[in-house]
């Protein structure tokens, strides 16, 4: 079985077969803007490259599309902002507050994340707009592994990366305050010398 | 199905499955109930459908699962109004035509268009179609509620 790299919806249209659909969504391009439906699988990472590049290149000289695809990022910030008030109804047990759903991580491909690791193409796809930014946060929180601190940090804000840092394991907060004290008391050290 | 995959199963996917039911009945109980008659069916699974099962993600399958129970009862179109804002939430639910709203949901908790395909039986590449569709439909029926 072949590993589909998370993130990306793993029907790429016009890998198989083609059919009525992707038929449709290639003929649109030539002869004008692609339909919704074409643009929400770009912006899901569901088109085989063949299409996908086609797409990417229209979108990125077609102001419609663009705008296109910002009205379709705003429906689905409506829907999740929905769900959500109906997630604080769910028992406190179930322990799922605040906690987002496994693998959302449509629209931010595991290159991106890689790439925004090395601060390139990843970060600055975000920063492109197509993703608004709190959809961006919280598909980055899955894998902030891969980012370094500072780039973390530019992309979800430091508070949140202070949040991060003492929800971790028990040592690294300790060593954090550790860090913090030793710090304070060279400080105090330096001060007291100078006086 | 051995035990201990059936429990890795349930470790992992039984939180998702939960939110899954809860957000499209508001009953935590009901999904609750249906989070243990789905996990009690994967284990009784055996022969083909289990082989199924694990070469994939079961994921799909679970809430596949728990889809088929949820169409059968009533809650998932109902809005019982205990709150205004869950309600208008749950009633924009409601209106989504079945396949709409699983497809949705199942897309917001990260599956792939195959997945989706699957467990609601739209064609793979209806499916962003069908997302589209739901998304404004969505969008029409909650904010209409709200004003």
């Amino acid at each position: 079985m072949t590993e589909q790299p998370k993130g990306a919806r793993d029907v790429h249209w016009g890998a198989t077969a083609p059919n009525e659909s992707v038929a449709d969504g290639a003929a649109s391009l030539a002869s004008g803007h692609p339909p919704d439906e074409l643009l929400l699988a770009f912006a899901d990472r569901a088109l085989a490259a063949n299409i996908e590049e086609p797409v990417a290149r229209h979108i990125a000289g077609c102001a419609t599309c663009a705008a296109s695809i910002q009205t379709l990022h705003a429906l689905d910030d409506t829907f999740r902002s929905a769900l959500r008030t109906i997630d604080v109804s769910e028992p406190a047990e179930w322990g799922l507050r605040g906690e987002r759903p496994r693998r959302v991580l449509d629209g931010l491909s595991p290159r991106d994340v890689a790439e925004s690791g090395r601060g390139s193409r990843g970060r600055s796809r975000v920063k492109a707009g197509f993703k608004s930014r709190s959809r961006t946060k919280e598909r980055l929180s899955s894998h902030s592994g891969s980012l370094t601190t500072s780039e973390y940090a530019t992309v979800v804000g430091p508070r949140t990366l202070v949040q991060s840092m003492f929800a971790g394991s028990p040592w690294i907060r300790w060593a954090v305050l550790a860090l913090l004290c030793g710090a304070t008391v060279a400080i105090g050290i330096t001060l007291w010398r100078v006086s | 199905m051995t035990d201990a995959w059936c429990q890795r199963v349930e470790a992992e996917w039984r939180l998702p499955v939960l939110r899954y039911v809860h957000r499209l009945t508001g009953d935590s109980s009901f999904a609750e109930r249906v989070a243990r008659e789905v996990f009690d069916h994967l284990a009784a699974t055996s022969g083909l459908e289990a082989q199924s099962i694990s070469a994939r993600s079961p994921g799909a399958w679970l809430f596949e699962r728990a889809a088929k129970i949820v169409r059968k009862d009533e809650r998932a179109t109902t809005n019982d109004g205990r709150d205004e804002s869950i309600g208008g939430a749950r009633a924009a639910l409601g209106r989504l035509a079945v396949r709409e709203r699983e497809a949705l949901m199942m897309r917001e908790a990260g599956f792939s268009y195959e997945e989706i395909a699957r467990a609601t039986g739209i064609a793979a590449d209806m499916v962003p179609d069908v997302v589209v569709r739901a998304l404004r439909g969505f969008q029409g029926s909650y904010a209409g509620g709200r004003s």
